[in-house]
């Protein structure tokens, strides 16, 4: 049985990361996954969240935050569809505070607004607080 | 010397326009490269979902019925086009070859009795279907040298959710091909319903997935990122394109320039010589009268 599995991170723009992995835990729409090597066939949509992998012989997790888009998981290789990712070392924390309020008006302001403005508005944050978590997360297990 | 200073100003003056056109010229080939790599870039993505989607849609053949993207309609009433061109012009005959193609393939459309509609993506692509008066639904303008996907995701999805909502029966795309460097080529495709192409597995899977949350919600999403996935590709494509045909329009204009130089600083030679000459037989005439 193999003990690693291969992973492929890629957005529509980009190819961001691709390799073997121990494990993966990610932010489905059903809750979070831990995926591991010869997980049977999984295809399934992503909330916005972390996404962390476990490369071999590192002691830190890798973290990304991943805006939403589908895991794909067949034959010991998951494939991650995300709409839009960011590495967690590109996360400026003043930047993302200041947005996340931003993002919370918006919300409290599509109240009072049309439906798709209110999802839209939600959308975004969730996004804002899926990075936020990923920054924290970092912060409190790795200092890199 | 009037003639002469005539002659000089003009030279100046094209000697100017090809400084422009040279420094055009350079530009557009350092953007063609990077565009070219944003092209190489975004591939990984599209090959990943073509992948999974045609796995899919092979796996659940009874699912045809259900997911509106997977329709297929034996006839055809309503057409949408998405036609993509560039924003600015003096890049050669790109627009002017895109237009063609697109007005050809409307004009196939309503021959057979099929009413258009049109998304554009780039300023030249508007204006031209607006001087037809096409209807467009939907568009995008100033979409800068680097293409984002948010930008086209909003005017492709009025486009997407008219044909899931059953008001549109295909969906075609125009656009211009990267071909190399020399050769750009205007192509017309078919984005909806899926044609083989998009569907075709290499090997046939007798496996399935686990799927959460339903197929037919994930299916359905899918087809949809794909969609956007492949005009994000040919917009991308496209750019390349317009920044490759303006490289070689600005050369030759460059070229062209130098060679209307040449030719004016041939008569200019020739009138300063000729008033020399003229000068000087005037002074011999002169000093022989004495």
């Amino acid at each position: 049985m193999p003990k690693l599995m291969q992973v492929t991170l890629v957005d529509s723009e980009h190819q961001i990361f691709s390799g073997e992995v121990e494990h993966l835990v990610i932010n489905a729409s059903n809750g979070e996954l831990g995926i591991y090597p010869n997980h049977i066939p999984l295809i399934c949509k992503l909330k916005p969240g972390i996404l962390r992998l476990q490369i071999p012989n590192e002691k830190y997790q890798q973290v990304y935050a991943v805006s939403g888009g589908f895991l794909e998981v067949q034959g010991n290789h998951a494939t991650i569809l995300a709409d839009i990712v960011e590495r967690t070392d590109k996360l400026d924390e003043s930047r993302l505070i200041a947005e996340h309020n931003a993002a919370i008006a918006r919300v409290k302001h599509a109240k009072s607004a049309s439906t798709p403005d209110i999802a839209k508005a939600q959308i975004a944050l969730e996004v804002e607080i899926a990075q936020l978590k990923a920054l924290d997360y970092i912060k409190k297990h790795a200092k890199r | 010397m009037a003639a002469g200073k005539e002659i000089r100003s003009k030279i100046k003056s094209v000697q100017n326009t090809q400084k422009i056109t040279r420094a055009m010229q350079m530009v557009s080939t350092s953007k063609m490269r990077k565009t070219q790599e944003r092209m190489r870039a975004a591939r990984p993505y599209a090959n990943n979902i073509r992948r999974v989607m045609a796995h899919l849609a092979q796996v659940n053949q009874a699912s045809k019925n259900i997911i509106p993207f997977l329709r297929n309609p034996t006839r055809i009433n309503r057409a949408g086009i998405i036609f993509i061109t560039s924003d600015k012009g003096l890049c050669g005959g790109l627009n002017a070859n895109a237009s063609k193609t697109f007005f050809e393939h409307i004009r196939s459309l309503t021959q057979a009795n099929i009413e258009v509609e049109v998304c554009a993506l780039g300023q030249k692509g508007l204006v031209a279907a607006n001087r037809i008066k096409i209807p467009v639904i939907s568009s995008a303008v100033a979409l800068g040298d680097i293409a984002k996907m948010e930008q086209i995701i909003g005017p492709l999805s009025g486009m997407l959710q008219r044909f899931h909502d059953g008001k549109l029966d295909a969906v075609y795309i125009v656009y211009t091909h990267f071909v190399n460097t020399m050769k750009q080529q205007a192509t017309v495709e078919q984005l909806l319903p899926l044609t083989e192409r998009d569907l075709q597995l290499n090997n046939k899977v007798p496996w399935d997935y686990i799927y959460e949350p339903s197929e037919v919600e994930v299916l359905d999403e899918l087809i949809r990122r794909y969609i956007e996935s492949v005009v994000y590709q040919c917009l991308v494509d496209n750019m390349a394109s317009e920044q490759a045909a303006r490289m070689v329009a600005m050369k030759a204009a460059t070229d062209n320039a130098g060679s209307a130089i040449n030719n004016l600083r041939l008569s200019y030679n020739k009138s300063r010589q000729a008033s020399i000459t003229k000068e000087l037989a005037e002074i011999v005439a002169g000093s022989a009268a004495v």
